[in-house]
């Protein structure tokens, strides 16, 4: 089963190729203008990178890898999107999506295993849902009197199946009302409603709010949850191993830390595997060709290089548990909030993209390179 | 919903040569033609979509059942295709993988067996969420952490196969053939195992002792029901049935009668049991059989404890595995009240000739629903 879903990955990623063949084109002309450079030259680029690297030319020149300058030579131990998608089709059995890829499951399976999770408060279906005490709940009358009474003053809803942060908003009692982030309020019967009528998603989560650590809200300036992102994969030999890491991190008002390819105007850092230690954030360039290093935090104004972060080794212990019991899914990008009770996790994801980009440390594009070698050729 | 069909029809070709035999028997058996027993099994397909072993493992071959009274069944191969639509492959974990169902029932309030362990291919973890993979480390836990008795069985098996019962045997553990083994040899054992490598390791359930009394044994016999929940968010039954073990049977699995256990016909309002049928000794259908044949005693009418507390784990157990659609539960009715023992999203329909009419039309009606709902 799963060849056969690779092979319609594939046909997929030519049907995609060919669809987005002319906004490629304009991306790659403007990036040879940028980097003063002819297109043949840039055209020459981009097909090495996807012949060695499965880089799309969006990919190339959204990552910064499309710049010739850099050496060719330099293994950035990248991956595509489309061939990475297919070695996690690999490694995660279909069956076993649903632990990952349902909050509302994961939320359920990792407190059984007693890995930590954002309190659940209820999940909300089509037809019923259930409270975190295991009441289902199918009339009505019976959500409004849920939300007005079981809630707390703030809680987070997000669609179980959702992902990018799309559709996850945060509520604030207000009175008898609920107000959510863009301000607008609420009754328990608007709410419902709301949910109910919502057009891409029928299942959502309701669960608590949770904050970072103070060090990592002193240093981003924001009271949204950033999380750290960190790739594992289990070898056949049973070991956990890490591709890469980096935190993510809110610019503005946004609620979520998604980058969602610059749109979202987010930045990431990548982060030393083994102490923790931040490197300089950057964030994608206004041309949309790479990113932007930043040498200070640019709310903050806070040098956050060399910081490190808070309960570390309790993350990678959390890590490690973690990959081990979500077997036979072998590899999974966790979101992981570093709060002030320690790591929590918020999310694994079975379909995860590589942060590629040229600005990672030699250590640890050699570490990339040796990752992506193994992970792909593991028969 | 292709590679089934296609699944089926190769089925039927590879099969030919036996289902002419078994057609032949049961010409013989009904003191019919052969061509009357073909021409019924084509009707039987057609209509009922009811393969030749579907007819001929429920007795519904025989040209003297009126073919009204076979309304309500589903053959084996359409019945795995509606469920198909109704389980999405991504959820399947929840029930197929016991060591998923076992923590997420938990998780979510649903009763089930403790579980002590999973064991997998390079790694496990227990109860207490400790990962282990290092051999010595399995050993120990053999040594010091599991009970005077306890169930092994595959995390994805089915219809019993591969489940063991364990108890210590001085510093050995005793399975249900009598073999023994070190906490070595049984990690060993586990870890070489041909066909599966994934393990639970849980807690020996009982019975009520009404159930052990009746039946005479204190193996765990479970009830199978079928739930389906319709697009209105409502559960529905379409069979119900317990599970009896004969013999030295440690599962309750019919198994086409190969087994030599049985099943119990319920009322799934009351829960009392309606009829014992126990194979055919010819393969052929179901013999009713008057009381149990281990006990003596009249079962039929008995009432199984805790019924009420049963349907609504049913129906609770149904609503939480969403959107998991339909599946066939095996409930265990021990003297604690129903335990979940699994979760079955592929179940084969309890297709006989002996249903009342009231059931009869019930289950008529739940299948045209089942098999319509767009």
């Amino acid at each position: 089963m799963s060849t056969i879903r690779i092979h319609l990955l594939r046909v997929e990623e030519i049907w995609v190729y060919i669809r987005n063949f002319p906004e490629w084109f304009a991306k790659l002309r403007r990036a040879a203008k940028r980097f003063n450079v002819s297109s043949l030259e840039i055209w020459k680029r981009a097909i090495v990178l996807r012949l060695r690297y499965g880089l799309g030319p969006d990919e190339a020149v959204d990552t910064g890898l499309i710049n010739p300058d850099l050496s060719p030579d330099e293994d950035p131990g990248a991956i595509g999107r489309w061939r990475l998608t297919r070695h996690q089709y690999r490694f995660s059995p279909r069956p076993w999506e649903c632990l990952s890829a349902d909050k509302a499951v994961f939320y359920a399976y990792c407190k059984a295993l007693g890995l930590p999770v954002p309190k659940l408060y209820a999940v909300l279906d089509k037809d019923a849902g259930w409270t975190a005490s295991g009441k289902l709940i199918s009339e009505r009358a019976e959500w409004e009197r849920f939300f007005e009474n079981d809630l707390p003053q703030e809680f987070i809803i997000k669609p179980a199946l959702g992902a990018r942060g799309r559709g996850v908003n945060l509520y604030r009692r207000a009175g008898a009302s609920f107000q959510d982030l863009s301000g607008q309020t609420f009754s328990a019967a608007s709410l419902y409603e709301r949910l109910r009528t919502d057009s891409a998603y029928t299942r959502f989560v309701i669960q608590e709010r949770l904050f970072n650590h103070p060090e990592i809200q002193r240093l981003t300036g924001t009271q949204s949850l950033q999380t750290v992102r960190v790739q594992t994969w289990i070898t056949k030999d049973g070991e956990v191993e890490l591709y890469e890491t980096h935190i993510k991190m809110i610019l503005g008002n946004n609620l979520t830390d998604n980058v969602d390819g610059g749109r979202s105007g987010n930045m990431r850092a990548e982060l030393d595997m083994d102490s923790g230690a931040l490197a300089a954030p950057f964030v994608s360039s206004p041309d949309g060709i790479g990113f932007k290093i930043l040498p200070v935090h640019p709310v903050t104004g806070i040098n956050i290089t060399g910081t490190v972060l808070p309960h570390w080794s309790s993350f990678r212990q959390l890590v490690d548990r973690a990959a081990h019991l979500f077997l036979p899914i072998r590899t999974i990008g966790w979101d992981i909030a570093i709060t002030s009770d320690g790591p929590v996790l918020i999310e694994g994801n079975t379909w995860y993209d590589g942060c590629n980009h040229p600005h990672w440390s030699l250590v640890t594009r050699r570490h990339r390179a040796r990752f992506i070698s193994r992970f792909t050729n593991e028969l | 919903m292709l590679l089934l069909r296609l699944e089926e029809v190769w089925l039927y070709i590879r099969n030919f040569p036996d289902v002419i035999v078994f057609f032949q028997r049961a010409a013989k058996r009904f003191n019919v033609s052969g061509l009357v027993i073909w021409k019924r099994a084509i009707v039987l397909y057609l209509r009922y979509s009811l393969g030749p072993y579907d007819a001929l493992e429920s007795g519904l071959i025989n040209p003297d059942v009126p073919l009204e009274e076979v309304r309500g069944s589903i053959g084996r191969g359409p019945s795995t295709r509606h469920q198909l639509r109704f389980s999405p492959r991504q959820w399947q974990c929840l029930s197929t993988d016991k060591a998923v169902f076992y923590a997420y029932c938990k998780a979510v309030g649903l009763p089930v067996p403790k579980l002590y362990a999973i064991l997998d291919k390079n790694v496990g973890w227990t109860a207490s969420s400790r990962v282990i993979s290092e051999r010595i480390e399995w050993e120990r836990f053999f040594e010091n952490d599991l009970p005077q008795e306890f169930i092994i069985k595959p995390a994805l098996g089915g219809e019993g196969h591969g489940v063991n019962l364990y108890r210590r045997a001085g510093a050995l553990f005793q399975d249900s053939s009598d073999q023994t083994f070190s906490a070595a040899s049984l990690y060993e054992r586990l870890q070489t195992d041909s066909t599966y490598t994934r393990f639970v390791i849980q807690e020996r359930v009982f019975n009520h002792p009404e159930i052990q009394r009746l039946t005479g044994t204190q193996s765990l016999q479970t009830v199978r029901i079928l739930t389906w929940i319709t697009k209105d968010g409502q559960v529905e039954i379409y069979d119900a049935w317990l599970k009896l073990i004969v013999g030295n049977n440690i599962i309750d699995n019919y198994e086409g009668g190969r087994t030599g256990n049985m099943k119990a016909e319920l009322d799934v309002d009351s829960g009392a049991i309606v009829a014992v049928l126990g194979a055919s000794p010819d393969g052929i259908g179901f013999e009713v059989l008057p009381v149990h044949p281990v006990t003596g005693i009249n079962i039929p009418g008995t009432v199984l404890p805790d019924w009420p507390s049963f349907r609504q784990l049913v129906d609770r157990a149904a609503h939480l595995l969403f959107p998991l659609r339909t599946i066939g539960w095996d409930v265990a009715l021990t003297g604690d009240g129903p335990v979940l023992i699994e979760g079955n999203i592929w179940w084969n329909a309890l297709n006989q000739p002996h249903w009342s009419e009231p059931r009869r039309r019930q289950r008529a009606r739940f299948m045209s629903r089942f098999t319509k709902e767009p």
